[in-house]
């Protein structure tokens, strides 16, 4: 594990995960960059808006315990959704995707064959990922607003984050990020495949209270 | 239902099973014992104490 | 991210930004919109800045049978009531309404309760894909290894709607809806232009919903068949298929064992000549042995009558005991011909049977009448099978299985009555 100190407040920050390029402080919001043995400051996030998802803590994915290492919210036009960072037990960083009370855990995966540009989706198209079948089930141009904790990449002020989630069999997941796709240095588009998980099988615990709930 | 039904499915097929074993009729007949051994000479001599006309 | 926890949210209490009535937020910032109850202003609420959206110009005519903020315990959890709309489709000029309550947990997320013809289900949104079937033609599909058959097709609108909801719920809204049956599931497509939702309904006895909201004011009363309602008697259906075909086949092989059985024998044959003008007109046959166990004597009397009848009263007389069976029988037979062709009544042969009859040495008296002088000839038959006994044991074990069936195949009838594919009044129709 990491550990430095805030540049600009002097928190103690840790990077747990191996795979965390970037953290922001939980007292200053200050974005920090890891560089190898220090880190560098590249300015602060805007504060999360406040809301109701209730994720905080640890849980049990197939077994495996994971810890809850960050998050991003992204913004799309019917709302908001989180992504939520994991560290597992067995090393591997891994995201669960949070919206309405629906749950997706997903890994990044190395895709073979081309993925179709994102202008070109539409719901219902089916799609090859890996030699598995999905069908594409929204298409949103979504904008990452902030995010919190540790994680395994950039993020700024905010992004434009153009995503779709597709679903395949027995409830398996993907999502394609496109968000690197455009600006200076483009990128393919990012593929995370995994699957969707009942509340229940991910056995939270330490979970944010609610008043009356 | 079901145990109604099981019920009265085998009290019907043991009637039905015991009525072929020993015949069955809708013709309505009347049973007379002790008839007489005279009545072999002299038919005309018979008459049934609970004739009925007709039976059929 | 650990040690910190952040104030959590709690139910927030707004004015409506047109009316000033109080409005209350329960869906923790999970809902992005809310009707208020009284002028139906549609206010964004998806950031700090609330804003107008528009305005549901239909004011709801029904108040919603569960109140909103009221909580229902089920199987998966506990929910609050949120948010309640009407929507309805057209169909042929009609208009068919129905009412859904958004119900919501903060982890557990969101659940649907609807409610058509005093009918609900409870309804929750799945990621599963349905895979299209062909074999039915009609758009059936296959959802996690069961058969869903395709119910209708229909345009949604939403009439008015009342609370919060996590979608851009709109006036004049309208989105394809596409229902699935299995009951007691019903699987809903709903496509717009961006979106495409499948959910999973289960039919849930309106006793369990006044139950888990603790309800006060009774639910309306169900009429007619619910979309997705279990058929009644599935259960009893089956075994009773079960046990009418073993009975049945009971009842087969008890037959064929008295068909093959049954000797048939012809004990006795004779031809008589009634004369009309004689005194004594009555007779007594030769012995004849009945053997074998106490069974059937049947007596066949085949009279020349043309036009005319023969009555014989005869007498099956045990020579050893004295035991006698009296019976009368009458012949007739006419026949003819007028406008509509030739015709015939009545029979030149007669049969009698005489049940249990035991086993000796008999015979028979014989006493005939008649207008005029007939030939007739007398068989006496023992043991003979009988197809009667069989029939009517067999029409009595269907009985209840027809009922049954009966009963069901009503109750189908009435479930597809208002779908795409209505059932044929009389004729095969498919079950379940």
């Amino acid at each position: 594990m990491f550990r430095v100190n805030c540049p600009s407040c002097g928190a103690v920050v840790d990077f747990k995960s191996a795979a965390s390029i970037l953290a922001v402080c939980a007292y200053c919001r200050s974005t920090l960059v890891r560089h190898d043995v220090n880190v560098e400051d590249i300015g602060k996030v805007a504060q999360l808006k406040l809301d109701g998802s209730p994720l905080g803590a640890q849980g049990r994915y197939r077994g495996i315990q994971f810890g809850v290492i960050g998050r991003i919210q992204l913004r799309f036009d019917q709302g908001i959704w989180n992504e939520w960072h994991l560290m597992l037990g067995d090393g591997r960083s891994g995201w669960l995707g949070e919206a309405r009370g629906i749950y997706a855990v997903s890994f990044l995966a190395k895709t073979s064959g081309s993925i179709p540009a994102f202008a070109s989706l539409k719901p219902g198209q089916n799609i090859q990922i890996n030699g598995q079948s999905f069908v594409v089930q929204n298409v949103e141009s979504a904008r990452c607003i902030g995010g919190e904790g540790e994680l395994p990449f950039q993020v700024g002020a905010g992004y434009d984050a153009p995503v779709a989630d597709l679903v395949g069999d027995k409830n398996s997941f993907a999502t394609i990020d496109y968000s690197e796709t455009e600006g200076n240095a483009p990128q393919p588009p990012l593929v995370f495949t995994g699957e969707y998980m009942e509340f229940d099988d991910l056995h939270f615990s330490n979970l944010r209270q609610f008043d009356g709930w | 239902m079901i145990r109604f039904f099981s019920i009265f499915g085998t009290l019907v097929l043991a009637l039905f099973a015991y009525a072929t074993y020993r015949g069955t009729s809708f013709t309505s007949y009347d049973e007379i014992k002790d008839v007489p051994k005279s009545i072999r000479d002299n038919p005309g001599v018979y008459r049934s104490v609970y004739a009925r006309y007709p039976h059929k | 991210m650990d040690g910190d926890k952040p104030a959590t949210p709690k139910v927030q209490t707004f004015k409506c930004l047109q009316c000033g009535s109080p409005i209350s937020l329960r869906g923790l910032l999970q809902t992005t919109r809310v009707v208020c109850s009284r002028c139906g202003t549609v206010i964004d609420i998806s950031d700090e800045n609330m804003r107008i959206i528009g305005r549901f110009k239909e004011r709801p005519t029904v108040k919603p049978a569960i109140p909103l903020g009221s909580r229902g315990a089920f199987p998966d959890g506990v929910f609050e009531a949120i948010g309640f709309m009407q929507r309805f489709i057209t169909v042929e000029g009609v208009d068919y309404r129905w009412r859904e309550y958004l119900l919501f947990n903060p982890f557990k997320g969101f659940r649907w309760l609807s409610e058509y013809n005093g009918h609900w289900s409870y309804i929750k949104t799945v990621m599963h894909q349905p895979r299209v079937l062909h074999i039915f033609g009609d758009g059936s599909i296959t959802f996690k290894g069961s058969v869903f058959r395709h119910f209708q097709s229909a345009n949604a609108k939403v009439e008015f709607v009342i609370g919060e909801f996590y979608w851009r719920v709109e006036a004049g809204q309208s989105c394809l809806v596409q229902d699935y049956v299995n009951p007691p599931q019903i699987l809903s497509m709903e496509r717009t232009s961006n979106e495409i939702t499948w959910s999973l309904g289960e039919y849930v006895e309106p006793q369990e919903i006044a139950t888990a909201f603790k309800l006060t004011t009774p639910l309306p009363a169900r009429i007619g068949v619910g979309v997705n309602q279990p058929s009644p008697l599935v259960q009893q259906g089956e075994s009773l298929k079960g046990l009418t075909a073993l009975f049945l086949g009971i009842a087969i092989s008890i037959q064929l064992i008295s068909l093959a059985m049954s000797d048939n024998a012809l004990v006795f044959q004779r031809n008589f000549l009634f004369n009309a003008a004689a005194t004594e007109k009555s007779l007594v046959t030769d012995l004849f042995e009945l053997s074998g166990r106490t069974s059937n004597v049947m007596v066949c009397t085949k009279a020349d009558v043309n036009n005319n009848w023969l009555y014989v009263s005869m007498t099956l007389i045990n020579d050893e005991t004295g035991t006698a069976y009296d019976f009368g029988r009458e012949i007739d037979y006419y026949f003819g011909s007028d406008s509509d062709g030739a015709w015939t009544e009545g029979s030149q042969t007669d049969e009698a049977i005489l049940p249990a009859v035991p086993a000796g040495r008999y015979y028979l008296r014989i006493e005939p009448d008649g207008p005029a002088s007939t030939r007739y000839l007398v068989s006496v038959y023992r043991d003979v099978p009988q197809w009667w006994p069989f029939l009517i044991t067999t029409g009595l074990l269907l009985v209840l299985p027809l009922a049954v069936f009966w009963r069901r195949r009503s109750f189908e009838y009435q479930r597809w009555s208002e779908s795409d594919h209505p059932m044929a009044k009389f004729g095969s129709g498919d079950d379940e």
